[in-house]
């Protein structure tokens, strides 16, 4: 047996947070004497889960009850990330619906792969006149253990369009009409009891509905959304991180449109980790301590993340974890990811005492990557570790005052410039660790929690 | 750097490599700290942990308690059970006692055992509707974890 702050070597843990103790999703409390618990805003327990799996049976589905705030509505966008188990191409057995909202036989929106040529069907029901507009992929061909991330939507300007893996591969301009009023909303099959359904797993769904001028998505929004992260919360009517590892209830993300029911062959898909994580959607989720934090001093940060970005030119920065005193940047420690307009980079910054010292390294991660982050003060230089390497320092930090700094892990001050990725660890550690500590760290994490690196 | 360092260093880097090995199969001693208050007619949950990533051995609370002596309080564990992971149940073995009009602060010490790979356990302190409206609690949650 051995005591926590005993490996793999003996580690004096200023801070400690591990999500596996958050306390009815509104507190993650420290692993440490006198450690700082965290307020959760938003932020709340998942799993290193990557998805929810469906067997294409008619009790594999997952239902979002229908309500006044997708029925009727002028405009409509939905986005999925999902990988089929088996290759898909003309000539398939059968279609494999991923989405439909369904009033009737003639009234619908619908997104599936159709066997006949393989390709991707955005489409939509209008009553009397039949279908309203059917868009389809150029993709015509899927690769089992794939992952590909659709991006499909309406607007009554009129327009609707269809994206593959952030390329657009079909748009047109049919007559707008709403949306269903009424029908729930399936995801991975065509309907609750239907045995059309994807065969493979789903693990994000975005949805917007609303007005056109409060919902449509950018081009920008677009492209953001294949790096893994969704638009503002006012076009966000729905979002499942298909995280949850146990249960049957896919928690809505969004503005509060409505949690998704998980049918009983439904199955939780882990790869080779399985822990808890603090998981964040990206639009509001934050967390804080109280200003009782210490970044003085030599020290060392550690967060250990699943990425469910990119961060590749999106438009925001994103804050991994962030500490500083109230109302003075002067004094602040930070990991973030910064956009084009500032680098298109990952920062490693020590702002102390007017003593700015900022490591830049361009990271891009794929999504669902696991990548381990280690941050060290010595004196008045910096460096930075990816899964136990060394990739940049950087020199001039000043001395910063003990106490009355507020950590955030997760966001950054002011609970602004929110990350999207899953964290499973996170702490501040006493003292610079040497190359070989960080290296002996990050295997012994990657080790404990099964995260497959190679380190 | 001489042929002869540079493999002296390999072998070091695969004897480290074996001593992580053997450190990563040894269960890690972990804790929780919490320092808050209970709530007049109302539960709080002092303590969560969460068994996904592997069971949790040899679990004890022990939390300071101040005084109050109007109030009754009711500690127990809550654990999830295999064919319903969320839903919380009371599995207190053996019951736990009520703390009754505890007139001076006092310290409180429980076990619990091993919660299973996949359950979750919750440690609640429900306060009944007398005494003041909260009094202060502070804990430790001690736990035995492989990962």
């Amino acid at each position: 047996m051995l005591d926590l702050k005993s490996a793999p070597f003996p580690i004096t843990w200023r801070e400690l947070w591990l999500p596996e103790l958050i306390n009815n999703n509104a507190s993650l409390p420290s692993a440490i004497s006198g450690g700082l618990p965290l307020t959760l805003s938003g932020a709340r327990k998942g799993s290193t889960a990557d998805g929810v799996h469906f067997s294409g049976e008619a009790t594999s589905n997952i239902v979002v009850a229908a309500n006044a705030i997708q029925n009727a509505k002028a405009a409509f966008h939905i986005t999925l990330r999902f990988k089929l188990d088996q290759a898909f191409a003309a000539g398939a057995a059968a279609d494999f619906y991923l989405f439909q909202k369904l009033l009737a036989a003639d009234d619908y929106l619908r997104v599936y792969l159709k066997a006949a040529d393989g390709k991707l069907y955005w489409e939509q029901g209008n009553l009397a006149a039949g279908i309203q507009f059917t868009l389809t992929s150029t993709t015509a061909s899927w690769t089992a253990g794939s992952w590909y991330i659709i991006t499909v939507s309406l607007t009554d300007t009129p327009t609707q369009r269809l994206l593959v893996d952030g390329a657009v591969e079909d748009t047109d301009i049919q007559a707008a009409v709403a949306t269903p009023n009424g029908g729930d909303m399936v995801i991975g099959s065509s309907s609750d009891g239907g045995v059309d359904g994807v065969v493979g797993t789903i693990s994000w769904v975005v949805i917007g509905v609303g007005a056109t001028a409060a919902v449509a998505l950018t081009t920008a929004e677009e492209t953001e959304l294949y790096a893994g992260v969704a638009p503002p919360t006012a076009k966000v009517q729905y979002m499942y991180l298909m995280n949850e590892g146990r249960g049957v209830t896919a928690t809505d993300r969004g503005s509060s449109g409505g949690d998704g029911t998980l049918d009983s062959a439904c199955t939780w898909e882990f790869g080779l980790a399985k822990v808890p994580v603090l998981s964040f959607d990206g639009i509001n989720d934050t967390t804080a301590s109280a200003a009782s934090a210490d970044l003085s001093g030599d020290l060392t940060f550690v967060v250990v993340i699943k990425a469910r970005s990119t961060y590749n030119a999106l438009s925001a920065r994103h804050f991994l974890l962030n500490l500083w005193r109230a109302n003075n940047q002067v004094n602040q420690v930070l990991l973030e990811y910064r956009p084009p307009a500032g680098g298109d980079y990952w920062v490693w910054g020590a702002n102390r005492n007017s003593g700015t010292s900022e490591i830049n390294f361009v990271y891009t991660p794929a999504i669902g990557d696991y990548f381990i982050f280690v941050g060290v003060i010595s004196g008045t230089t910096a460096a930075l570790y990816l899964n136990g390497s060394l990739v940049g320092t950087s020199v001039s930090v000043g001395p910063a005052p003990a106490g009355g700094a507020i950590a955030n892990v997760g966001n950054e001050q002011a609970n602004t410039l929110q990350d999207v990725s899953s964290n499973l660890m996170a702490g501040v550690i006493e003292g610079a660790w040497t190359e070989a500590q960080v290296k002996a760290f990050s295997r012994w994490v990657n080790k404990k929690m099964n995260l497959g690196l190679t380190i | 750097m001489s042929v002869n360092v540079a493999a002296r260093l390999w072998e070091l880097d695969r004897e480290l490599e074996a001593v992580d090995d053997i450190v990563s199969g040894s269960l890690l001693l972990k804790q929780a700290l919490v320092t808050t208050t209970t709530v007049k007619n109302s539960s709080i949950t002092l303590f969560a942990l969460d068994a996904l990533g592997g069971a949790k051995k040899d679990i004890r609370v022990e939390f300071w308690l101040d005084a109050d002596a109007l109030a009754t309080f009711t500690p127990n564990f809550y654990v999830t059970r295999e064919g319903d992971p969320v839903t919380f149940v009371v599995r207190s073995i053996p019951a736990i006692a009520t703390i009754a009009t505890p007139a001076a602060a006092g310290r409180y010490y429980y076990e619990f055992g091993d919660l299973p790979e996949g359950a979750q356990l919750e440690f609640r302190v429900a306060q009944d509707n007398l005494g003041a409206a909260t009094v202060a609690i502070d804990g430790v949650l001690t736990y035995l974890s492989r990962v």
